[in-house]
């Protein structure tokens, strides 16, 4: 890939992952809900994806929550219940890795590591992750540390990647700023700075970023235009009754609109929504 | 020394500052035309601009070479500095958009 090659709108879209998941040309949604609760639950958010024709799913076994009393996941039994849901509806699972021996498990189970903002700086984790992923069409998506620079954000990717394996994503996932009305402070601008740096994918969690679902739209299409490869959105069947996350959680019918709406930002910038 | 002798010599060694940050901000400019060369060799061959690897190569050679009174870890600071803010300059060229 020529760093000089261009789209039509003068923005790098055709940077790739070797595994599939960020190909040219194109915009990949990944959208679930945060946790996978139960095989009913996850299931029917799962369906939903697949209903919105995405290809991805995302749902947390392990959970980094702030509090050690909040619910932690249903981990192994969750990641069973992914793996089973997705060979049953054909997605590929993202999923988040919190603990170097639990590495080959999730890989059993899902065909994307994702590593949280909080375990950005974890490069024992990291290093193991980019050995273990080397030379398979496993993935990573490594999210932004959430008082990360960008600086120090390409530096992790780099643990990753010096292992061997180029099928890693960066993440957005916003900052924390003084601003209290949004959970965090999505920073569109490091989307455009990584993505002149270096030649890895960058997608957004407009979710996390926000807090709030009323954003996660807007934020979605401002991503497309802010010449990010994607999106890593939350999801849930019923909103009302997740366990994690809930007002951040895009409801089914929000979901299904999502498509519709980013394809003419996407179009603009030369992109196909996947 | 009386007072119009130290404001003498204080004046004197404040002119050779001047004169070494001349240089230094002529080397600085001549630093950045040479990257400026690199960068659009790597534009043409689609290699990244991102390359810890080699400022690290950078950062080690110059406290290598650091006869002091700066310390290393200081010139460290300052060469990265340096090192970003000519590579900042580069990202805003059009080969990179």
């Amino acid at each position: 890939m020529s760093i000089s090659q261009k789209s039509a709108a003068g923005v790098k879209t055709n940077v790739s992952t070797n595994n599939g998941l960020i190909q040219p040309g194109s915009f990949r949604v990944i959208a679930g809900p945060c946790t996978i609760e139960s095989y009913e639950q996850f299931v029917a958010s799962a369906k939903a994806v697949k209903q919105a024709g995405y290809e991805y799913v995302r749902g947390g076994a392990f959970k980094p929550r702030t509090s050690p009393y909040s619910f932690q996941g249903l981990g192994e039994d969750g990641l069973k219940i992914m793996s089973e849901v997705n060979g049953e509806l054909g997605l590929k699972g993202v999923t988040e890795v919190m603990d170097a021996s639990d590495i080959e498990l999730v890989m059993e189970h899902a065909q994307i590591i994702q590593v949280g903002a909080r375990n950005m700086a974890n490069f024992s984790l990291l290093r193991r992750i980019g050995e273990a992923i080397a030379g398979t069409d496993h993935g990573v998506i490594l999210k932004r540390g959430l008082a990360a620079t960008v600086e120090e954000w390409l530096l992790a990717a780099e643990y990753i990647t010096s292992g061997g394996s180029e099928n890693v994503v960066l993440c957005e996932r916003g900052i924390r700023t003084f601003e209290t009305s949004t959970r965090f402070t999505l920073d569109l601008s490091a989307v455009i700075v990584a993505k002149r740096l270096t030649d890895l994918p960058v997608i957004v969690d407009p979710s996390h970023a926000a807090g709030r679902r009323d954003l996660v739209v807007p934020l979605s299409k401002a991503s497309v235009a802010a010449e990010a490869d994607g999106l890593l959105v939350e999801s849930h069947h019923d909103p009302q009754e997740a366990l994690c996350d809930a007002e951040q959680a895009l409801p089914v019918e929000a979901l299904m609109g999502l498509r519709e709406a980013l394809q003419p930002f996407a179009t603009a910038m030369g992109r196909e929504v996947l | 020394m009386d007072d119009a002798g130290t404001q003498d010599r204080i004046e004197e060694l404040r002119n050779r500052v001047d004169e070494v940050d001349r240089e230094l901000v002529r080397s600085l400019n001549e630093r950045a035309r040479i990257v400026q060369e690199i960068v659009a060799i790597k534009a043409e061959a689609g290699k990244a601009l991102f390359d810890p690897r080699r400022e690290e190569e950078i950062l080690r050679k110059v406290a290598e070479e650091n006869e002091g009174p700066i310390y290393d870890t200081s010139l460290r600071e300052i060469f990265t500095l340096i090192l970003h803010r000519i590579r900042d300059l580069e990202v805003q060229r059009e080969e990179f958009r």
